[in-house]
């Protein structure tokens, strides 16, 4: 473990080089990585871009210890590294933030951000105060103001994340790697990450940052390295390239026909859902209304009870009181998510491991889930029909997997997130309810899911969006409703609409509609 | 932090304070119930110290399977396990070994097959529930070959001190499972180890990843278990003066119960080694407080499964958000 070392003159001289000359990793079927290579410099923040699937994840798996590559050759500080282990890699001075938070739902913040490390002691016992003033200093100087004592499931997604963050500033490496550690913050959280990360460059530490948020990395990153399919395609300074050189790289040769279109023209149709003065889960009353054909995107910071709302209308979470109208007939409040897909309202939830998929089971049941109901004859699955509809809906939303016996956690993100959407499509919905349709997923798949969300709307589907992606969001949307702490404060219609106005409508509201 | 989600938390803690403490209270109650109804028999010290040292024993064995069940696994095999010890140690002390020899015996042989239970679970992948039925059937038969199915009597005398003899007021029993309990508390609440057997029951792929040797833990929690095994089996051989080869079945399915029940209580929902006391005393007052109001035994057993489920339904732990 490197400590840091001033010396007299104030320079820092704790900085390693990391130095992966080559890395190769094979799956059945698939070469993940092919003899990729990267190289950080100390002091540097590094960018590690490509779509789902490239690899990335696979080579932080690897250099975490969790995966066993076929081959391996990294040198870090000029010395020979073997990796076996997460004991190893952290012995070498590697520190993880893992795209899954990976958090013990009850235990505190403290006690998730010194998880697997040698914690303090007293008398021979665990010494909780210490504990959690060690956890508190990192907290503050990360410039987040986090309960200590809770248990981390009570947390807001933003601060769930933080204490994720906070983990690996724990450990006292040279090289950080964060994979997507932005997704859940708020701006205000990701100002403070982003601070923090020049802090440790500052200190001659380096980071390698993976994400899918392309100003980000020319925000914050010194260099990028473009991944496609298991091969490093481009490396350069971020002063040297653009954000559509970087896409080109990422995407290949497909660049322009994949470019987002503009939403075509929509006929927007009769009244599809009408909600009036819901109320539940902490937040209410709302009331608005969707038409057939409409996207109507739920404006709005982290914790303004957006997606509160949308497991409102499903009735994930019981509903206090109010009114939900579907297609203009009946008056009800869906007591489940059975009765709500019933009604025909899906929802595309937003933790696809944890709340969409069974990750174990196969694409074909996965997809299948929500719409066995008409493929059962007599109580037997009709697997002859399930499977030709499972394979189009698949191709409809341009699934890409080796079989669909497949298990879904051998898919990539984007890949995993397409399951969802073929099973929300097959569901046949009404009204379907997206929560941050494209979370971890990159770019090319990106615009593939917006291309399926256009296409349900366009077939008077009425769609909800929730989404921290105020690029992707002002795209889709065709009107606006803003909650604040879980009251509505202004609607919006989107008419070219920029991202100050959107943000300024967030945090103060108003109506011009 | 918004006026919204504080008075969100407020409703939030009330919730919260019923899921903890309900458990508790219900206990509580059925203490209140039983001295309302029969003051004269059950209301008495003499009557409650008999209580206390029925279930000591159970308390004992129940305090290793607390550290098991939070890791996620289960240990079905304590039963066996305190029965072969028992068996064991009466042979032992019946051929001539002095009493602390064969304790010491006794537990080392409790330690080795609570160490097989998590070979074959944390190390070898079998399933918990699947490894320890296997084991626990092994071990039951092993105990009645070595007794060919009879009783063990005729121990030295001294050997009652355990499951018999008072220091003072306070039986010598209700000593060891107080130690049991201090020392198990202790180890989870308060070393790096029930730090890291809390971590893997919460979620094992985050544990693994945060660097814990995820199957060293889960075997040493096997360990534990077997040894408090052992130790329940001494106990009882000395409270019995006696060794059957099955004396320790009941705690099999008890212990489950107690450390369930103490999941209502206390730490929301995860295995703690006071809720699972708790849970072993509701038993055991259900039990003594039913046989003094006399209700038939058979219709006990209905009772105590009831209240079981309805503690899981109460505290909330039952999970009613996924329907």
């Amino acid at each position: 473990m490197t400590r840091k070392i001033h010396d007299k003159g104030g320079i820092v001289t704790n900085g390693r080089t990391f130095d992966l000359k080559s890395l190769s990793k094979t799956y059945p079927g698939v070469q993940a990585l092919q003899k990729v290579s990267l190289s950080v410099d100390p002091g540097s923040v590094h960018a590690l871009v490509g779509e789902n699937g490239a690899g990335k994840s696979t080579l932080i798996k690897c250099l975490a210890g969790v995966v066993e590559p076929d081959e391996m050759e990294l040198y870090i500080g000029g010395n020979r590294a073997v990796i076996r282990n997460a004991e190893d890699a952290r012995k070498m001075g590697l520190a993880f933030i893992h795209q899954e938070l990976n958090l013990i739902e009850f235990f505190t913040a403290p006690e998730n951000v010194f998880l697997g490390h040698v914690l303090p002691r007293k008398y021979g016992l665990l010494d909780r105060k210490t504990l959690r003033s060690r956890a508190k200093s990192i907290f503050d100087d990360l410039g987040v103001d986090i309960d200590l004592d809770e248990p981390v499931r009570y947390l807001t997604p933003g601060r769930r994340a933080m204490v994720a963050i906070a983990r690996a500033f724990a450990d006292e490496a040279s090289v950080y790697f964060m994979d997507e550690p932005g997704t859940s913050l708020s701006p205000d959280e990701k100002k403070h990450l982003f601070s923090m990360i020049k802090k440790l460059t500052e200190q001659g530490k380096s980071v390698v940052y993976v994400t899918h948020n392309l100003e980000d990395v020319l925000f914050l990153c010194d260099e990028i390295t473009v991944f496609r399919e298991g091969r490093r395609v481009k490396n350069a300074r971020s002063a040297d390239i653009t954000k559509s050189g970087l896409i080109a790289a990422m995407i290949g040769a497909e660049t322009d026909q994949q470019k987002d279109r503009q939403p075509q023209k929509r006929t927007i149709g009769k009244e599809a859902l009408s909600v009036d003065g819901l109320t539940g889960g902490g937040i209410g009353p709302v009331s608005f209304n969707v038409k057939a054909g409409e996207i109507l995107g739920i404006g709005g910071l982290v914790g303004s009870g957006r997606s509160t709302l949308l497991k409102l209308l499903i009735g994930a979470i019981p509903a206090k009181g109010g009114a939900v109208r579907i297609g203009g007939i009946g008056a009800e409040i869906h007591r489940s998510p059975a009765e709500a897909m019933k009604a025909g309202v899906v929802l595309v939830p937003e933790e696809r491991r944890s709340e969409g998929l069974a990750l174990r089971r196969s694409v074909f049941e996965n997809t299948v889930l929500s719409s066995l109901g008409r493929f059962s004859r007599s109580g037997f699955l009709s697997a002859k029909t399930a499977r030709g509809e499972v394979t189009s809906a698949g191709e409809d939303v341009r699934l890409k997997t080796t079989s669909y016996d497949a298990a879904v956690n051998k898919l990539s993100g984007g890949n995993q997130q397409k399951v969802l959407f073929a099973r929300a499509v097959m569901a046949q919905p009404r009204v379907l309810l997206l929560d941050e349709p494209t979370k971890g997923v990159d770019v090319g798949a990106r615009l593939e899911i917006y291309e399926v969300i256009r296409r349900a709307a366009a077939q008077g589907v009425a769609v909800i969006v929730v989404s921290s992606d105020f690029e992707e969001i002002l795209s889709l949307a065709d009107r606006f409703i803003f909650l604040r702490a879980g009251v509505p404060i202004g609607t919006a219609v989107n008419k070219d609409m920029n991202q100050n106005q959107y943000l300024a409508m967030c945090y103060h509201g108003a109506n011009d509609e | 932090m918004s006026e919204q989600s504080r008075t969100e938390h407020r409703s939030v803690s009330v919730e919260r304070f019923l899921r903890v403490w309900g458990t508790l209270i219900g206990f509580g109650f059925l203490l209140l119930l039983f001295s309302v109804l029969r003051p004269d028999a059950f209301a008495r010290l003499s009557n409650l110290r008999n209580v206390v040292e029925q279930v000591g024993t159970l308390a004992i064995a129940s305090a290793g399977v607390t550290m098991v069940m939070v890791t996620g696994d289960f240990d079905l095999s304590v039963g066996a396990i305190a029965s072969l010890v028992g068996v064991v140690v009466a042979k032992l002390m019946v051929a001539g070994v002095g009493i602390v020899p064969a304790i010491g015996i006794g537990l080392a042989t409790g330690a080795v097959f609570g160490a097989i239970n998590g070979l074959f679970v944390a190390y070898a992948g079998v399933s918990p529930f699947i490894g320890t039925l296997a084991t626990m059937t092994s071990y039951t038969g092993l105990s009645l070959f070595v007794t060919r199915g009879t009783t063990v009597f005729g121990m030295p005398e001294p050997f009652r001190i355990i499951g018999q003899e008072s220091i003072g007021p306070v039986p010598v029993s209700v000593i060891i499972m107080v130690v049991v309990v201090a020392a198990t508390y202790l180890l989870l609440d308060y070393t790096t180890f029930g730090q890291r057997l809390y971590a893997i029951g919460g979620n094992r792929t985050a544990a693994f990843l945060a660097g814990i040797n995820t199957k060293k833990m889960r075997f040493l929690a096997f360990v534990y278990s077997g040894l408090t095994a052992a130790l329940a089996g001494i106990v009882l051989t000395s409270r019995l003066f006696s060794a059957h080869p099955q004396a320790g079945a009941p705690f099999m399915l008890n212990a489950a119960a107690a450390v369930f029940l103490g999941m209502t209580a206390f730490r929301e929902g995860q295995g703690n080694v006071f809720g699972t006391v708790l849970g072993v005393f509701i038993m055991g007052i259900l039990s003594n407080g039913l046989n003094i109001i006399g209700v038939n035994t058979y219709i006990q057993s209905v009772l105590t499964g009831a209240i079981l489920v309805l503690a899981v339904l109460l505290s909330g732990l039952a999970q009613r958000k996924e329907g």
